[in-house]
């Protein structure tokens, strides 16, 4: 019976989905755990709330590049509307590309979501030195920068090629 | 640009100190620092103030507090943007009527701290009576005093058991031994784990009775009041209420002094200035009948200074070279002073280093725009920060900084929004193929970065060869400026030659040139000309890293140099996050457009659309442009300040009065 399934489609959209799934679930616990910390801040000291909400963002950034990521195979793909005839080895070849962001986004979220979390804390004693703390958070995201990079350019190529 | 410094110091009488310290600090542009040692041998010694400062500084926070509790029960009217409105300016006359009402104030502020403290603490008193009316709940039924003991001839025991149990089952379980006295028993309330007993014996069997029960788990309610439960429960709930009217009533006491709100606000910028006022005061070298003030000044203002000084308050003036220990001011013009908040917050540049504002600037605000890339939002942000400019004439300086340079960030994003085609992502495609089934597109002037994201990668990496060159240009500019031929070569010149060479090699690599799209290939020569100068670039940082040490350590350190050929590559891949932050935007406003049209055309597919089109791109340039500041300041501090800029100056921190509710400009 799996012979009449089309596997092309099938490996394609699970890498869209992987890439939005892995990617959200590490922005997720890392914005949840800059949010306890900025939670914590703010009970303290109310006028702090601006400064820790863009902390506590920062970690979240990672679960967009996986939508975006998912989004452009699922346009390429013609899951959204137009054809969707993918070959067994090009929906191979989505997944795979989907792997960098899904993979990279899930842990370097997390970390990222740590070094918020201390971000906060410094915050927390030294508000005007919030622009470091972005910064010690955002060195965290390049990782995931370039595995986002990686992934579009695997799936932008892939597109053009003839398998 | 750094401001020229130079060093003051004011000779005067002590009769006109005051006069001198208020000027000075009215005129907001001298810092003042520790007095020289060698004034002590000459027999100055510098004034104590702790004692005032710290009287001072309580009645400050009085205030505050104060402030504080009337906030907390009469919130002051704010408008959703009154953090743009800045300071009130007061007048003298105000002035003198504000600094005339303090002593009443201060009362009203102790008054204020006195009426939430009592409140906090009736509270409490509410908190511990209701929980002993918690206690006293299940013994309502019973009609006895508490602490009932008994009769001549009876002995009563009150209690409980700590399980659900009825009478029958408690009888029959206390005869079940042999040598129980005779006791009555009735239960007063059952709750679940817990039975409240009233037992009643023979005073003669009243230890064994009690002994009895304990064995069953007894144990005697313990209180601290006479008197039968309900008619206490009753008195508890009067406290209670009288304790609730006394709280109302204070609250109304402090809402009653709201009008004293602008005057306690003055009072406490009054302290804070005279807490500022005389903790200077503690750094002037004092002797018999004169005082010196030693400290900074811009040169600029220095003569005018000196004249007002001379002639107003007879002081004698020195001005000499600031010398190398002299504070940071920075001083920029028109579109490269707003960012000068971001070279700050980095750090002060130190001495031989110059001011990196004006030329970070011009890539600040072509990197923001490169990531942000969409018309719309680009003119969204710079309407917003043109209208609350326009409007908030009175802004704060910080403010007004920030919301500039979001301003002219707003207009290179809608520059490369336009030049990559951008609006709200796909929005006139999008609504001209939903809404009227005619599909208009708006070409970009440039190119489509998400049609050709390898044109727009290596664009990226064009930007911050440019962006990261530009950076060690200015470290040999100060290389030269200091005479250091040294680092001139070794560090900078030789790491043109060797970067520079490696990229024009690379336009021979076939493997590049496919990646880059490019189809024309330099000539062979070209090749041997950038290899040629790219070898000679690594020798000479082999050699010239450190020509001083001996020959061996003098090559080891070259090659260690060398191999920072590692940290040019990552410093260039880096700037892939303009490619990466450019597609997000874009892509996800692409999203948000999709969602919204899927519900057709008619009229509820309009007003959806309307609804997932506000919060959508709402969202997404919220979050965009905070992606976008972050990584251009992440790219200006990391990759560019890190080829020249350590910074390491000390701020230059005027004298002035630094208040938190009004300004006072006027002589006073």
């Amino acid at each position: 019976m799996f012979e009449s399934i089309d596997w092309g489609i099938v490996f394609a959209l699970l890498g869209a989905a992987l890439a939005s799934i892995m990617a959200g679930v590490g922005s997720a616990i890392g914005v949840g755990k800059a949010g306890e910390a900025a939670a914590g801040v703010v009970t303290e000291d109310p006028s702090k709330f601006s400064k820790v909400l863009i902390m506590q963002l920062l970690p979240g950034t990672q679960g967009i590049y996986g939508l975006l990521i998912a989004f452009i195979t699922l346009s390429q793909i013609g899951i959204l509307g137009g054809s969707a005839e993918i070959s067994f080895a090009k929906g191979l070849l989505y997944l795979a590309a989907c792997l960098p962001i899904a993979i990279v986004g899930l842990l370097s979220a997390i970390s990222q979501g740590k070094a918020a979390v201390s971000g906060i804390m410094m915050i927390a004693k030294k508000p005007d030195q919030m622009s470091k703390g972005m910064i010690f958070a955002a060195m965290v995201e390049t990782y995931a920068i370039l595995a986002l990079l990686v992934s579009i350019l695997a799936i932008f190529g892939i597109a053009g090629l003839n398998i | 640009m750094k401001v020229p410094m130079s060093r003051i110091t004011i000779y005067g009488g002590k009769k006109d100190r005051k006069a001198v310290l208020e000027f000075l600090q009215r005129q907001q542009c001298v810092d003042i620092c520790e007095p020289d040692a060698e004034n002590e041998d000459l027999g100055f010694s510098n004034m104590n103030t702790s004692d005032f400062q710290s009287e001072f500084m309580r009645e400050k926070t009085v205030g505050e507090k104060a402030l504080a509790a009337l906030d907390r029960y009469a919130p002051e009217e704010k408008g959703l943007l009154s953090s743009f409105a800045g300071r009130r300016a007061l007048s003298a006359e105000e002035y003198y009527s504000y600094v005339d009402d303090i002593p009443e104030m201060m009362n009203i502020a102790e008054r204020l701290c006195e009426a939430e403290e009592e409140i906090g603490e009736k509270r409490g008193r509410i908190v511990r009576r209701r929980s002993e009316l918690d206690e006293l709940s299940p013994w309502m039924k019973l009609d006895v005093s508490l602490s009932e003991t008994g009769t001549k001839n009876s002995s009563c025991i009150i209690g409980m058991f700590p399980e659900e149990l009825t009478e029958a089952q408690l009888t029959e379980r206390y005869y079940s031994a042999d040598a129980a006295p005779p006791v009555y028993i009735e239960i007063v309330n059952t709750l679940p784990r817990q039975t409240c007993v009233f037992a009643l014996c023979s005073r003669t069997d009243a230890a064994a009775c009690e002994g009895r029960l304990r064995e069953l788990g007894f144990s005697r309610m313990k209180t601290s009041y006479d008197g039968v439960p309900s008619e206490r429960a009753e008195q508890i709930k009067q406290e209670i209420a009288a304790l609730e009217r006394e709280i109302s009533a204070l609250e109304r006491e402090i809402i009653s002094y709201k009008g004293a709100r602008s005057s306690l606000k003055f009072m406490v910028d009054y302290y804070a200035m005279r807490t500022e006022k005389y903790g200077v005061l503690s750094k002037l070298s004092q002797r018999n009948r004169v005082f010196v003030i030693t400290g900074f000044v811009p040169s600029a203002e220095a003569a005018p200074l000196t004249a007002a000084l001379e002639h107003k308050y007879n002081a004698a003036v020195e001005i000499e070279d600031a010398g190398e220990d002299a504070p940071v001011l920075l001083k920029n013009r028109y579109l490269t002073e707003p960012v000068e908040g971001i070279v700050k917050t980095f750090a002060m540049p130190s001495r031989g280093e110059i001011d990196p504002t004006s030329i970070m600037a011009f890539f600040y605000y072509i990197l923001f725009g490169m990531m942000l890339s969409d018309a719309a939002y680009g003119l969204i942000m710079f309407l917003g920060c043109f209208i609350a400019l326009k409007k908030f004439k009175n802004m704060e300086p910080d403010m007004k900084k920030s919301l500039r340079m979001f301003m002219y960030c707003g207009i290179s994003t809608m520059f490369w929004g336009v030049m990559f085609g951008s609006y709200f992502g796909d929005i006139v495609p999008t609504v001209s193929r939903t809404f009227f089934n005619h599909e208009v597109t708006i070409p970009p002037l440039w190119f489509e970065p998400v049609k050709d994201p390898m044109k727009m990668l290596m664009f990226s990496f064009v930007i911050g060869i440019i962006h990261l060159f530009t950076g060690l240009g200015v470290k040999l500019y100060q290389c030269v400026k200091a005479k250091d031929w040294v680092a001139a070569f070794g560090d900078c010149i030789f790491w043109y030659m060797l970067i520079g060479g490696g990229i024009l090699y690379l336009f021979r690599v076939d493997m590049f040139l496919s990646m880059a799209g490019l189809s024309s290939k330099l000539p062979a020569v070209w090749g041997t000309v950038a290899a040629v100068i790219a070898g000679i670039g690594a020798l000479g940082i082999l050699l010239f890293t450190a020509p001083k040490n001996k020959m061996g350590k003098r090559l080891a350190k070259g090659a260690y140099s060398l191999y920072g050929v590692t940290s040019w590559l990552s410093d260039i891949l880096s700037y892939s996050r303009l490619l990466a932050l450019g597609l997000a935007t874009g892509v996800i406003a692409t999203v948000f457009n999709k969602m919204g049209s899927m519900f057709g055309s008619g009229i509820v597919g309009a007003v959806i659309f309307a609804v997932v089109f506000l919060i959508g791109h709402t969202l997404n340039l919220g979050i965009n442009a905070l992606g976008a500041y972050v990584h251009t300041n992440r790219l200006q501090f990391v990759e560019f300040f890190g080829k020249f800029f350590e910074g390491g100056g000390k701020e230059f921190h005027p004298f002035a009065a630094h208040t938190k509710y009004y300004k006072f400009k006027e002589e006073i």
